[in-house]
């Protein structure tokens, strides 16, 4: 029997922004930066995610009472920031804040009065923990980073569960309910990323001929690739299609209201996915593990590992290994489960095997 | 273990406080950052060097030495395993603290761990083998499914909630292959059930940060929510307000109303069972040894290291699985059953039919 006690209670994750901001020095080297990378040819999004990381490395500065042009003009200030963060950060974020900071003195290097970039770049590898000592190609050094997720993990969810999902966390026939059943079947039924999601515009949608589901065309690592949409998620797109007023091709597929064509901002679209699973009884999932979720139900279907990878766009087969690992993991435990005595306390064991 | 933590409770020197805060800070589990704690500590013992311990990487004879010493500062003879996880550390501190090393030996610290373990190994052909640690056992016997169910019947007698908590921790703990400490650590949190009626524990994973999702059978489920219903009934009729509730952080295996099972506890009940059982003197890791042999008796041995959390094969084969004499003989039996029933007249027309 079921116990009401021990059903999920919805789990709000939603992290409490407490960055402070960073002061005003700090600003105009940013701005600096901001204005002197992009002439390197690096794209708007890399040009981000290296200021969001200087940020973070003012941000530490500041914590240890010190100002930005500080930290590059002393770079034992710089590695023990480097090294020791205040707050947890992972491999990634680690790797990019060096690659910032090693950047950020090579273009803005005079402005913080360093005017020998390499000479910098040496002395703070000295200070470093460096791999070993390997051939040239893996050599390099140590940062902080954790290559694991800090966020606990959720219970993977069956093909069952994610139809569940869909069906019945907004049952209505509302406007609102509609949209977001076709939010949350998009997230379930295709490897569509949130982002992707969000930005849908109705130009995307194709439709081959008849027994073909419709596809919708995205631009992954700077190549249109075009994904499919499975039956389950299509008639969901479609009644949603059928029920907003007429948009054009460049209108998007999820506007905000019937009278606001703006579209819906990513964090909304994560509070209807975290709403919709309160709503079921799951915890709150995020689209990658609505994703690997996706991926177990094609590869329940009978679909090949390449073939999975295909349906999800995903460029590597080994991507999809990852996708399944937890599910994989269930499926060995449902097999030693079906094969391993139950043991009661009624007598000798029933052997199953 | 509790050496372990006494070690690990002690002031570290600022080095290794050093240490320990960068090798956190790169993402190593809880359990590795105290084991490799604790074998730096260890090591600074044995070599007892006067100018600290990182002194002793400016004389790597010394450091070679410490590190293939397999006598503990008890005169006991350490094993491989531990001199190998001692290796581990000090490799793992050369390579985190190289700046410091650097500049206190003008060296690179990981070829000067290399150099001293080269010193102190015996040279084979173009390769180098560390002698000392006495060999590691593998593993004790694992009982037979006549044998557990008995234990755990045994286990199910004890009074008040206690019969059912430990009808529903040794049942878990063989039907899934869990450790004891991953499973006594279980909060009412890391329970969850999901819409479709399965429940899954989320288990401390050994050497992960991450933890292992394991799906309760039926069987299983249903032992757990007993224990939890008798508990939640007789602490309120008790008049305590401590209940087991799902999401809450609180510990899911109790003792008494408020504290956590401990492992001697939990060692204790299960020695009692076995005597009451009638069955040999097992030890409670032998439930995973149950698990792993009844699972590779039938099903390949990838999806029992699946199934059971192992990260490879090796350890699984050569520590846990353990060929049941009952499962043999079954199958051989059937073998030779089937051999009985092929028809005689197919053999011969093959021997018959071939001409050279």
């Amino acid at each position: 029997m079921q116990k009401p006690l021990f059903q999920l209670a919805a789990l709000d994750r939603r992290s409490v922004n407490t960055k402070s901001p960073v002061d005003a020095q700090s600003e105009d080297l940013l701005r600096l930066y901001r204005r002197r990378r992009p002439s390197e040819g690096c794209s708007g999004a890399t040009v981000e995610k290296e200021v969001s990381q200087l940020k973070s490395l003012f941000r530490e500065a500041q914590r240890r009472n010190f100002t930005p042009s500080t930290i590059f003009r002393n770079p034992g200030i710089l590695s023990d920031i480097l090294l020791h963060p205040s707050t947890w950060i992972s491999a990634s974020a680690g790797r990019t804040r060096l690659i910032a900071a090693h950047r950020f003195v090579a273009l803005c290097g005079a402005d913080v009065e360093v005017p020998d970039a390499h000479a910098f770049m040496s002395s703070l590898d000295a200070l470093l923990p460096s791999k070993g000592n390997g051939s040239w190609h893996d050599a390099g050094t140590i940062v902080a980073g954790a290559k694991s997720r800090r966020r606990p993990r959720n219970p993977t969810l069956s093909p069952a569960e994610l139809k569940l999902l869909v069906e019945k966390a907004f049952p209505g026939s509302n406007y609102r309910d509609i949209r977001n059943r076709s939010l949350l079947a998009l997230h379930c039924f295709t490897g569509l990323h949130p982002r992707e999601i969000v930005t849908l515009k109705t130009r995307q949608l194709f439709r081959d001929h008849e027994p073909t589901p419709m596809l919708v065309e995205v631009w992954r690592s700077g190549r249109p690739l075009r994904l499919r949409i499975i039956n389950d998620a299509m008639f969901h797109l479609k009644t949603h299609l059928a029920n907003q007023p007429p948009v054009g091709p460049e209108g998007y597929v999820f506007p905000r209201g019937r009278c606001d064509p703006k579209p819906l901002t990513s964090r909304a679209v994560r509070d209807t996915v975290r709403e919709a699973c309160s709503r079921v009884g799951v915890p709150a999932m995020t689209a990658a593990e609505l994703r690997s979720a996706f991926a177990y139900y094609l590869r329940a279907s009978g679909l090949s590992d390449h073939e999975v990878a295909s349906v999800l766009g995903v460029r590597k087969v080994r991507t999809v290994d990852r996708l399944l690992a937890r599910h994989l993991e269930h499926d060995a435990q449902r097999r030693v489960h079906e094969i391993l005595p139950t043991v009661t306390m009624d007598g000798a064991p029933n052997c199953k095997g | 273990m509790a050496r372990r933590q006494a070690t690990a409770n002690r002031r570290p020197s600022a080095e290794l406080e050093n240490y320990r805060r960068r090798l956190v800070a790169t993402g190593a589990a809880k359990k590795t950052v105290q084991a490799y704690v604790y074998q730096l500590h260890s090591l600074a013992e044995t070599a007892a060097s006067p100018e600290g311990f990182m002194a002793l990487f400016l004389h790597p004879e010394a450091l070679g030495q410490a590190l293939v010493d397999d006598r503990s500062s008890e005169g006991r003879q350490l094993s491989k395993w531990t001199l190998d996880q001692r290796r581990s550390a000090v490799q793992s501190f050369a390579r985190l603290m190289s700046p410091e090393l650097r500049r206190l030996t003008g060296r690179e610290p990981l070829g000067i761990v290399t150099v001293a373990l080269r010193r102190s190994a015996l040279r084979v052909g173009g390769r180098f083998i560390l002698t000392g640690g006495a060999p590691r056992r593998r593993g004790g016997p694992a009982p037979s499914p006549d044998d557990v169910a008995a234990i755990i019947r045994e286990a199910a007698r004890a009074l008040t909630f206690k019969g059912r908590r430990n009808e529903a921790f040794f049942t878990i703990l063989y039907e899934s292959g869990s450790r004891v400490n991953a499973l006594r650590e279980a909060s009412c949190a890391d329970l969850v059930v999901l819409p479709m009626g399965t429940a899954r524990l989320m288990l401390h994973a050994k050497g992960r940060c991450q933890p292992r999702e394991i799906e309760l059978t039926p069987h299983a489920r249903r032992l757990l929510f007993a224990y939890i219903d008798e508990f939640n009934e007789r602490a309120w009729l008790h008049g305590t307000l401590e209940q087991l509730i799902g999401g809450e952080s609180t510990t899911l295996w109790r003792s008494t109303w408020i504290a956590q099972w401990s492992y001697p506890n939990v060692r204790q009940t299960f020695q009692k069972a076995c005597l009451a059982a009638g069955t040999r003197a097992y030890r409670l890791h032998a439930f995973r040894r149950a698990f792993a042999s009844e699972a590779a008796a039938i099903l390949p041995r990838y999806t029992v290291a699946l199934a059971g959390g192992w990260q490879g094969l090796e350890r699984m084969d050569d520590h846990y699985i353990r060929p049941q004499v009952r499962s043999i003989a079954e199958k051989m039996a059937a073998a030779s059953s089937q051999a009985n029933r092929e028809p005689p007249d197919k053999c011969r027309s093959l021997s018959f039919s071939w001409r050279p």
